[in-house]
């Protein structure tokens, strides 16, 4: 082995490398508790809303389904959805108006959320780092078992003022930086908590990704029931039980 | 008849529950490579063994040797998905418990 090229101090241990590790655990459990506790409540959906969704759904499900429905019955149901799809009176607005703004009421509340949620994980992440390097800056703390190569070395041995020192020995902001990538999995290991896996992985990938998509410019709602109707109207109707002698004879011969 | 049907909240649940047994071996097997101190190279051979070993095993115990009845792509969900999460859960607890043998 050899003589080491740094010996390190291990009282460093004790009081840097665990208290980072505890503050961050901790940390992460105080952002969890209180984005629960500042979770909006789910909006409710006003009732011609909600009618004018089941309405389409429930189109939808017997144009996939059909074929179950003795012949009566599918003729039955098969008038009352045009019936009822294409008169609008399952609309929930009218038709004719202008289609309001999609940016100022629903919208608007969600990306506020959103943009609420990402300015606090924003500010958390800054208050931790600047703790850091408040308290643990200046210093060699341990060494990295892997080599890296030169061009962490501004990042990882940040206010380490030594030009010739190999990039594996790292000051205490690297450590930060690690143990802040492992920290889903301790969370799921030691809470089981799925959400809380759930929702750090979402602000990671909020922070790196793109925004999630909008819902602009939906289709209006008469010419997608207007549009179900017609596919109603030209089903051919075949029953499952068709040939079923025939069927089963061959499956058992 | 061919084709089973899976139900997605169940494949979900397998994938919780695979997700939990990587990050749990990830911690230990990366504590392992602390004690041993293992670096660069072997360190990295240690994970992607581990990680094989693990799925393998989980494959056997869990599955029952036939991952396909619960996962929809069985080899992208044993051995690919959780490997980015693995590799950090790994390296956390390997840098750390090297550190804390070493000095």
């Amino acid at each position: 082995m050899g003589v080491p090229d740094l010996i390190i101090d291990p009282a460093l241990k004790y009081w840097v490398l665990v208290p980072i590790s505890i503050a961050l655990l901790v940390f992460a459990l105080l952002r969890h508790t209180i984005a629960i506790l500042t979770s909006p409540s789910p909006k409710l959906q006003p009732l011609a809303k909600f009618r004018e969704l089941e309405g389409l759904k429930s189109a939808q499900v017997f144009k996939r389904n059909y074929w179950v429905l003795p012949k009566h019955d599918f003729i039955n149901r098969q008038s009352l959805h045009v019936k009822r799809l294409t008169d609008g009176s399952l609309l929930a607005e009218d038709p004719n108006n202008e289609p309001q703004n999609p940016l100022d009421s629903n919208g608007m509340d969600g990306m506020m959320d959103m943009a609420k949620g990402q300015f606090g994980n924003m500010i958390a992440q800054t208050a931790m780092m600047s703790w850091v390097n408040f308290f643990f800056m200046g210093f060699v703390l341990m060494k990295l078992p892997f080599p890296l190569t030169l061009r962490f070395k501004q990042m990882l041995q940040n206010g380490v003022a030594t030009d010739d020192l190999d990039v594996r020995w790292v000051s205490s902001i690297s450590w930060y930086f690690i143990a802040s990538m492992g920290l889903v999995s301790v969370m799921n290991v030691l809470f089981n908590d799925e959400s809380m896996g759930e929702q750090l992985q979402q602000q990671m990938m909020l922070q790196g990704g793109q925004p999630p998509p909008m819902m602009l410019g939906a289709p209006k709602q008469d010419k997608v029931m207007l549009a179900e109707a017609n596919d109603i109207r030209i089903i051919s109707y075949e029953s499952v039980l068709d040939g079923v002698e025939q069927r089963v004879v061959e499956l058992y011969s | 008849m061919d084709k089973p049907v899976k139900y997605a909240q169940s494949i979900q649940h397998n994938t919780k529950t695979l997700q939990y047994v990587h990050d749990f071996t990830s911690l230990i097997f990366g504590i392992s490579a602390g004690i041993l101190q293992l670096e660069s190279l072997n360190g990295f051979l240690f994970l992607f063994i581990s990680f094989a070993l693990v799925s393998s095993l989980f494959t056997i115990s869990h599955c029952q040797l036939q991952p396909s009845r619960y996962f929809e792509s069985p080899l992208k969900s044993l051995y690919v998905d959780d490997l980015a999460r693995y590799l950090t859960a790994f390296l956390m607890s390997w840098t750390l418990a090297y550190a804390l043998v070493q000095s």
